[in-house]
């Protein structure tokens, strides 16, 4: 299978602790994509009912929290050096902890985006915050629309090119709010109705959904000149075409 | 769709797949890899808004869904149809109402088509719609996912929002919505957020360089004929027929299969005549089907003529380079700065709706500066507009391989400085419903329309305007001298046409 691994942490040329953060979550999405790509690709199963949901959050978990880390580095290095220290207890809720809420999705309280009374920490750094979207997000997806629809492809890229720089982020954030809250469900099998229990054919969309959304947003993630670790446009597209091959 | 090609009797309803007998349903249609994720994505858990223009193949997708959740035994789907007058004329609690009582009949008919004990109640609010539906889906011990057609009305908007809010209301773990709706549909409510509260999936089948086995397989499919060898000249492939077919008519299937219609009586195709249908498609359907639709924008109908500027200003941007000999190809799509695209918002999404047009690519930097979006041209106009007004292969080829560079209309130039976006009036209801019946008569509008004869005998019954005809019972018409069944059926096949998107 494609190396989605690299596609979503980037290359891993640079030394240093940031390296070591990124191989080590390269290693989780690519286990786990493979993972769900396999129940994706086969047969319905109970497998593919009880570990398909699991896997495919996992995906959009460490996807997330790596693209997290190439955009703010601080923030990766702070985890990395925070959970070697003696006060990182495993058992215990650390309050500056990687979280979704907070880390990937903003809470965001005000609809006014610019503003003199805007205190820093108020403005959020969260992944799909409208700050994020509008320095990193909506010129990396204008980039990767204009070099995508230059390079000709045998694999379906319209879905690439419908994308909406301006809309990108407030859709894919929604997208992922829906799929966290399903692929939890079926995670913490707080089901008691049965006829609440995934089928194969919401198992199978959630799974494609999830593969889908983190692939795409590692190919934009290379159009972000600040990122960290990033490929070359031509090494992500063809990345992220290698493994949309595989997706069926 | 009725699979009968007898222009007498089809009124121009051949090609909606809600209209095609459930028997014949599998046989006439076929899914592509996309549809098939798609119709999975209609049969899973969540909220699912399915987008497309006029005659794209939303029913189909959304009858196929329904077709394989009633194979299984995990989901009790219902598929219904928004095509319910009360609803167009009504806003506010009073559509909640209709449309409570609506679907709590079609859930009821449903249960009794399947042979299930269970019975859903008949109810006119929405939170004892809710209370039924959380009740049924318990006792069935199935999820519950609801199939809305036609949700939305293109001329009609003020309702819509009542529908979304209607929407995200039944929406649970256990009730799954699914609804179609067109590229124009923007006004969704303050509740409804479409970002957080669906998934919106578009469907598009433009680009026949990037899915070329689509439109060959349904030519399979509906057209055995036109899939054979021996029907095609040498120059000519039945792939290339069916690809060239679907390109011309942007990936609408409406379109694309009233063009194949126009070969069945056809000993050979060549060229010359694919070139013919297309002039043909150009001025018998597609120009004709402005006049069909601009008394169903309710508040848009006067942007009908600027929608119509608007169609000759990209077509003839693009041929005039033809003309002028600076190239021997017409550009097949345009690069359209954004300001110019928001500027003339509803004219494009008319200009999509109705199939002259199809959004390709959402932004692409500009040659002369600044971004916009790509659309592909209706390749039966763009022929229409080249002074050779003939198909060639290389033309066919260009148009084909989708590698041509797309023509650019920038800020700066003229293309559209003619066009004037007339004021709107607040919305008050359809147009159609306050014409005079006469409307209904044959015309290029409706080449199956009323007879002199009928609309006479509707006007000496007292019945003027199409508001009245359409509120008639059967009974009530069949008191009409000479009007008996078959004319009934005819003037409620107009009527669909004339009402309906």
């Amino acid at each position: 299978m494609a190396d989605i691994g690299s596609l979503l942490c980037g290359d891993d040329e640079h030394e240093g602790l940031a390296r070591s953060a990124l191989q080590q979550l390269s290693r989780s999405i690519s286990t786990f994509a493979g993972k769900s790509v396999g129940f994706l690709s086969s047969e319905a199963s109970i497998d593919a009912q009880v570990f398909g949901p699991f896997c495919a959050r996992v995906l959009l978990e460490n996807g997330c929290a790596a693209l997290v880390g190439r955009l703010d580095a601080f923030r990766m290095l702070y985890l990395s050096e925070f959970q070697a220290q003696p006060q990182y207890e495993t058992g215990k809720r650390a309050k500056s902890a990687f979280s979704w809420a907070g880390d990937v999705i903003p809470e965001e309280k005000t609809k006014e985006m610019w503003s003199v009374d805007h205190d820093v920490p108020k403005i959020s750094r969260a992944l799909f915050s409208s700050y994020v979207s509008h320095v990193f997000w909506e010129p990396a997806v204008e980039r990767m629309l204009d070099f995508v629809s230059s390079k000709t492809t045998e694999l379906d890229v319209a879905d690439l090119l419908s994308l909406d720089a301006e809309n990108y982020i407030n859709s894919t954030k929604g997208k992922c709010l829906q799929l966290y809250s399903t692929l939890s469900k079926g995670v913490h099998w707080e089901f008691f109705t049965s006829s609440l229990l995934f089928d194969e054919e919401s198992v199978k969309s959630m799974i494609r959904d999830t593969l889908v959304l983190v692939s795409q947003l590692g190919l934009i993630s290379h159009f972000i000149p600040t990122a960290h670790a990033s490929l070359s446009p031509e090494r992500a597209f063809d990345l992220y075409c290698s493994f949309r091959r595989d997706i069926p | 769709m009725n699979l009968q090609v007898d222009e007498g009797t089809d009124s121009g309803l051949i090609l909606a797949a809600e209209e095609c007998p459930p028997e014949s349903f599998e046989k006439f249609h076929s899914f592509s890899t996309n549809d098939n994720v798609i119709i999975r994505k209609l049969s899973a858990h969540g909220p699912v808004l399915i987008r497309g223009g006029r005659g794209s193949g939303k029913s189909a997708l959304l009858i196929e869904a329904y077709r394989r959740m009633r194979a299984g035994e995990a989901v009790f789907p219902v598929y219904i149809s928004l095509r319910y007058l009360p609803l167009l004329q009504s806003d506010g609690p009073e559509y909640i109402q209709h449309f409570c009582m609506l679907l709590s009949e079609h859930i009821q008919k449903e249960l009794s088509l399947r042979g299930f004990a269970e019975d859903f109640p008949s109810v006119s609010e929405e939170i004892r719609l809710q209370l039924g539906l959380a009740q049924l889906s318990q006792n069935l011990n199935r999820r519950i996912v609801l199939l809305f057609d036609d949700a939305a009305h293109i001329g009609r908007e003020k309702p819509l929002e009542v529908f979304f809010d209607l929407f995200r209301t039944i929406s649970s773990n256990l009730t799954s919505c699914k609804a179609s709706i067109y590229p124009g549909v923007t006004k969704f409510g303050v509740r409804f957020d479409v970002f957080n509260d669906s998934t919106v999936v578009d469907i598009s089948r433009s680009d026949v360089a990037a899915v070329p086995d689509f439109f060959p397989e349904v030519v399979r499919a509906r057209y055995p004929k036109l899939a054979q060898r021996s029907m095609f000249s040498d120059r000519l492939s039945p792939q290339q027929f069916a690809n060239l077919l679907g390109r011309a008519v942007v990936g609408n299937l409406r379109g694309f299969i009233l063009a194949c219609n126009r070969f069945l009586l056809q000993e050979k195709i060549g060229i010359p005549e694919m070139s013919k249908c297309f002039l043909e498609m150009a001025q018998d359907y597609y120009w004709p089907l402005m006049d069909e639709v601009a008394p169903k924008l309710g508040v848009y109908e006067p942007l009908i003529e600027p929608a119509r500027e608007l169609i000759e200003a990209i077509v003839e941007n693009s041929a005039r380079p033809v003309k002028s000999g600076q190239r021997t190809i017409a550009q097949d799509r345009v690069l359209i700065h954004r300001q110019l695209v928001s500027q003339n918002i509803k004219l494009f999404e008319i200009s999509e709706y109705l199939g002259f047009v199809a959004r390709r690519e959402a932004s692409r930097a500009m040659k002369s500066g600044g971004r916009g979006p790509v659309f592909a041209i209706n390749l039966c106009s763009l022929l229409d507009s080249i002074p050779s007004t003939r198909l060639t292969n290389e033309m066919m080829e260009e148009w084909l391989s989708g590698a041509q560079e797309a023509a650019e209309i920038h800020i700066s130039g003229q293309a559209f400085s003619s066009i004037k976006l007339p004021a709107l009036v607040e919305e008050h209801g359809l147009a159609i419903l306050t014409k005079q019946v006469s409307v209904l008569g044959k015309s290029s509008a409706y080449p199956y329309g009323l007879g002199p004869n009928v609309i006479d005998r509707l006007r000496n019954a007292g019945i003027h305007t199409v508001g009245e005809l359409v509120s008639k019972t059967n009974e009530e018409l069949d008191r009409i001298e000479y009007i008996g069944d078959v004319r009934i059926q005819q003037i409620r096949d107009v009527l669909y046409q004339a009402i309906w998107m």
